[in-house]
């Protein structure tokens, strides 16, 4: 527990201090955001469409009323669905892969390694992948959501007959910019967890095939509960907020 | 991009056909022994239920809170307030339960399970068995992928309790909704189908965990680095394709559904 | 006896078993030496059904085990044990059961008996079998892996780089333990190594892989003459002094 706050402490100092690796930097980020982004477009899409359909359906045959889709939908898509479903997939991708990469690294004795050549390995294995996380988190959560509500719009329009304009005039009526600014902050506390718990599970990995295979499952775990404990924390403080 | 795109969707599309025929290996051989891995597959539902059942008692809860907040944020805005109770359950019992609850599992007992398999593959324990004459399917394969879907269905039914109180309790802190006004929408949005679905929708989920991560688990190679390969693509993989099978079951459950209703409608016009 | 006929194997477009044809005499200890990555394991993998020849046959008694298939295999598997490179031991299950887990389809009473035996035979106590594989020493953990091996009595036995990764006392012991085995239950033994100098310590004849083709197959003193550059490696590398005691004896140079 105090060695999670340790990594996040020193991470943060080495915002301040440097060295900033901006080649590492972007290595990671490209590997996170552009590596995970078909993914995440594939599989937006497919939560957008399902959302919509289920939604319509309950309007449709609970309330025999439509009009409440376009805001419910894109309200929910904005505030929740397009954030939660790329945040859990990429927990899977990037905090499995970090975890096990960092594990890797320490059961072959290279974390050993680097210190001995005087070289931190938080400094140089986590703050690169913080710094790329946060931001391509961020940005794959901006951009699922805007491909969740294309998808959702798509599904209203052919299956309920609603006027492309019609849909988006209505749903601005009730979302606004500020909620665009909750996705992204959400977005980026959630890309800070993911590096921060892998690596620390990385860092602590037993030896062995059977150690690397416990630290990225342990990782997985982890940063899902946390992600939904933190989704909760923020979406009460931002309703107070909007 | 489109053509990362594609060969995104190349790769999953191999994925799931060496998938499939390990799902119809595994069955095969359950089918020829079913008397014989009764007692390992009982012995696998305890130790997967354990595993996971705290963190999905404690993360359903959350979920639960998470829904009703924004529910409420967006029906008040409509003056809908009083559809609360119905809008959140139906949709904790139709959608969000089943796919969270997956999601859980996927990433505490399926990453679990590709790293023991994983681990035994690279370690040469598969070998070893094979050649004290077990078969490592019947021993170690089905006794897990039965458990895991047995433990999908089973934790639903935790999960969804502990995500509607999580839900009323909520709405009764923040928003001064007491149970019985909460429960008074339920049954308009709640039915019969709304809970086959769920639990169809668990099913499937729970075949897609159980399969994805005995696959990936049995078919590592490599050592340590190996099974961090593993563990990682059984984690990416069932989620995604828990959301792909969230919107084909949806859209067969809705077919469905629509189908039923017009037949016996139908029916009784006749 | 063992055959291997005109072997070839190759994973992708390395070519690992370049037509390999030897046979195992019935009860000789033979080894099988070679630098790392030369198809020594592939061979001994080859000889129980867990990896197929492209070409070629590997003849068990009277079986042609690569044309069998998976059910089949387990009469092979009954009269060839292998011990692994890793102990392979499932860490489940207790050390009696991981020793008897071959023997599920005997009795109560003769399994005990079996798995008593077999203990005494790689020099183990009996307190060790309830213990798990994780709460015993690596040495042991082999020990107990050949245990499980011998249990159903094979008549062949296959070693899979035995001592690689043991102190040099352990390694003595595994290598006596090996030669104590062949002799008193009269078994043929099978020994991939890179170790030369065990194999001058036990074996019958050795036989040497290079880039997927035999050397040299032969006798101990056989392969002492044998003019290749890589055997006169190996065997310069297996009976070379220690290095400090060579500097004492030179101080101007080391050796």
């Amino acid at each position: 527990m105090i060695a999670v706050f340790h990594i996040f402490a020193k991470t943060l100092m080495t915002c301040i201090k440097g060295p900033h690796r901006p080649r590492e930097i972007l290595n990671h980020m490209y590997l996170m955001g552009i590596g995970s982004l078909p993914i995440i477009l594939v599989a937006t899409a497919f939560a957008g469409m399902v959302f919509t359909l289920e939604i319509a359906f309950h309007m449709d045959t609970a309330l025999h009323t439509v009009e409440m889709i376009p805001g419910f939908t894109g309200q929910f898509v904005l505030r929740e669905l397009g954030i939660a479903i790329p945040a859990l997939l990429l927990v899977a991708k990037v905090g499995a892969s970090t975890a096990a990469e960092v594990g890797t690294m320490k059961v072959t004795e290279q974390i050993d390694a680097l210190r001995l050549l005087q070289i931190d390995p938080i400094e140089y294995l986590v703050y690169p992948r913080f710094v790329a996380s946060i931001i391509a988190v961020a940005s794959l959560t901006i951009i699922s959501i805007f491909v969740t509500l294309v998808c959702a719009i798509s599904v209203a329009v052919l299956k309920y007959n609603f006027g492309f304009l019609e849909y988006l005039n209505s749903l601005t009526q009730f979302v606004s910019d500020k909620d665009l600014l909750c996705a992204l902050v959400k977005g980026m506390v959630f890309g800070a967890v993911i590096p921060i718990i892998s690596c620390y599970y990385g860092f602590y990995c037993k030896a062995g095939a059977e150690g690397v295979g416990n630290a990225t499952t342990n990782s997985v775990v982890t940063s899902t509960i946390l992600v939904i404990v933190l989704d909760f924390l923020l979406t009460f403080a931002f309703s107070m907020i909007l | 991009m489109t053509r990362a795109v594609w060969c995104e969707m190349l790769k999953i599309i191999n994925e799931i056909g060496g998938i499939t025929l390990f799902i119809l290996e595994v069955l095969k051989t359950w089918k020829c022994s079913l008397s014989k891995t009764f007692p390992l597959i009982l012995e696998q539902i305890s130790l997967v239920g354990f595993r996971s059942l705290t963190t999905v008692l404690f993360s359903g809860f959350f979920v639960g809170a998470i829904l009703v907040i924004q529910f409420q944020l967006m029906l008040s805005q409509y003056d809908a307030t009083s559809l609360l109770g119905g809008l959140n359950t139906s949709a904790t019992i139709r959608e969000i339960g089943p796919l969270i609850i997956s999601f859980l599992l996927a990433g505490k007992v399926g990453a679990y399970t590709a790293a023991e398999l994983g681990t035994m593959r690279v370690t040469e324990q598969i070998d070893a068995i094979r050649c004290l004459g077990t078969n490592p399917m019947e021993y170690l394969i089905v006794p897990r992928f039965v458990a895991i879907v047995v433990c999908s269905l089973l934790l639903l039914v935790f999960g969804l309790m502990v995500g509607i109180i999580g839900s009323m309790l909520i709405a009764s802190i923040l928003y001064n909704i007491n149970t019985l006004q909460y429960l008074q929408s339920v049954p308009r949005f709640t039915d019969v189908w709304s809970i086959t679905g769920g639990i169809f929708k668990s099913f499937v989920y729970g075949i897609i965990v159980a399969s994805v991560c005995t696959y990936k688990g049995y078919n590592t190679s490599g050592g340590a680095k190996g099974v961090g390969i593993a563990v990682t693509q059984s984690a990416i993989y069932t989620n995604l394709f828990i959301v792909f099978a969230n919107s084909f079951t949806s859209f067969l459950l809705e077919s469905f559904q629509r189908f039923f209703t017009a037949l016996t409608s139908g029916g009784i016009a006749l | 006896m063992i055959v291997f006929e005109n072997i070839y194997k190759s994973f992708g477009s390395k070519k690992v078993l370049d037509g390999v044809s030897f046979t195992v005499q019935t009860g000789e200890i033979l080894f099988i030496l070679g630098k790392s990555g030369m198809g020594k394991s592939v061979t001994l993998k080859n000889l129980v059904g867990l990896l197929k020849p492209e070409s070629g046959k590997v003849k068990v008694d009277q079986y042609t085990v690569n044309e069998l298939q998976e059910d089949k295999l387990s009469e092979v598997r009954k009269i060839c044990g292998m011990v692994f490179q890793h102990p392979a031991l499932l860490d489940s299950l207790t050390n009696y059961q991981n020793v008897a887990f071959g023997l599920q389809e005997w009795t109560q009473d003769k399994a005990r008996q079996r798995v008593l035996e077999c203990l005494k035979l790689v020099h183990l106590d009996e307190s060790i079998l309830l213990k798990k594989p994780p709460e015993i020493s690596y040495g042991m953990q082999k020990r107990v892996s050949i245990a499980r091996t011998i249990a159903p009595g094979p008549r062949y036995l296959l070693f899979d780089e035995p001592t690689t990764a043991l102190d040099p006392i352990t390694t003595n012991a595994i290598n006596d333990l090996i030669l104590e085995l062949s002799r008193t239950l009269k078994v043929t033994s099978l020994v991939v190594s890179h170790d030369m100098g065990c194999a001058m310590k036990i074996a019958d004849r050795i036989l040497v892989l290079d880039q997927g083709k035999i050397l040299a197959l032969g006798t101990v003193e056989e392969i002492k003459k044998h003019p290749a550059p890589l055997i006169q490696d190996f065997l310069s590398e297996a009976l070379s002094p220690p290095a400090h005691l060579a500097r004492d004896n030179d101080t101007s140079s080391v050796v």
